[in-house]
């Protein structure tokens, strides 16, 4: 990675406070535990390791548990995160090439999205569109190690123009051009994409999931 | 005889009863489940990939689940042998 890029990911990529907590409570927690359990039960006197089990599986765990949960689906945004699936290199490979001119990759290239840019156009916004963005990376993974997948790989469903919209909707440049205009309902409903020959360039290469 | 020496000295302390039998098994069980939970975690920290993020989020959570209820198996048996419940 170059050193411009590793400077700007630096601030949002080591570890965050919240691995570090997660990282130190859970050596207390495991350290506890083997103490507790590993000492001779007739030796014991105080009522001291069962409170600390208590406060150990009831509370400290699932408190972990949580913030790992957090940080996993914060960091699950970023497009190295997307990358590291070898399927997915052609098309970050895409994204980061200067001279590409595919949608993504100027999208990229030009930061008009600043960051997680895998994810802001492949998620629904709302709290809904990430958890069901989240739903759908678990059946990534599922299918990527367990089941396998088909090449080339294509998105469920029909894109989702609101996804677009959501950016250039409210720009009257965007507003003022007359296919806009004329189309409006269709681009709205998604029925017509905003992709294709006469309207905007591909997304991505087409052969993008062979590298 | 004194009653309470027939009583693991444990019981008569006042800590594990889970000192006896199988509910020291339960919570070695519920402790190594527990750790094992913890440990997937702290790796998907260090080292976050799809696999470990799924194996942290999922498996970790489901170990974890049946580790509390183990648990909660030992608590109502440690309560009900003193009498509370």
């Amino acid at each position: 990675m170059n050193l411009f890029e590793e400077s700007v990911n630096a601030v949002g990529n080591g570890l965050p406070l919240v691995g570090w907590i997660v990282l130190v409570l859970s050596v207390i927690c495991i350290l506890l535990i083997i103490r507790i359990i590993a000492q001779d039960p007739k030796k014991t006197t105080k009522p001291f390791g069962k409170w600390i089990l208590l406060l150990i599986f009831f509370v400290l765990s699932p408190v972990i548990y949580l913030l790992n949960f957090s940080h996993a689906v914060e960091d699950s945004k970023k497009v190295e995160f997307c990358n590291s699936c070898h399927i997915m290199n052609g098309y970050v490979n895409d994204l980061k090439d200067p001279d590409s001119e595919h949608l993504a990759a100027l999208h990229y290239q030009y930061r008009w999205i600043a960051h997680d840019q895998c994810f802001t156009c492949h998620s629904d916004y709302g709290l809904f569109g990430n958890a069901k963005a989240k739903m759908t990376g678990i059946k990534h993974v599922w299918a990527y190690y367990i089941v396998g997948y088909d090449t080339p790989i294509k998105l469920y469903n029909k894109y989702n123009n609101q996804i677009c919209l959501n950016c250039h909707a409210p720009v009257l440049s965007f507003q003022e051009i007359e296919e806009h205009e004329k189309n409006a309902s269709d681009i709205l409903s998604s029925e017509m994409s905003c992709l294709g020959a006469d309207c905007h360039v591909r997304t991505h290469p087409d052969e993008a999931w062979r590298e | 005889m004194d009653s309470k020496k027939l009583l693991p000295v444990s019981h008569i302390e006042g800590d594990w009863t889970i000192g006896v039998g199988w509910l020291r098994k339960l919570v070695i069980t519920g402790g190594v489940l527990n750790i094992l939970a913890l440990l997937l975690i702290i790796l998907s920290v260090v080292h976050f990939t799809p696999l470990t993020l799924l194996a942290s989020v999922s498996v970790s959570g489901a170990l974890m689940g049946v580790a509390i209820l183990l648990y909660i198996v030992v608590v109502v048996a440690d309560l009900r042998r003193r009498g509370v419940l």
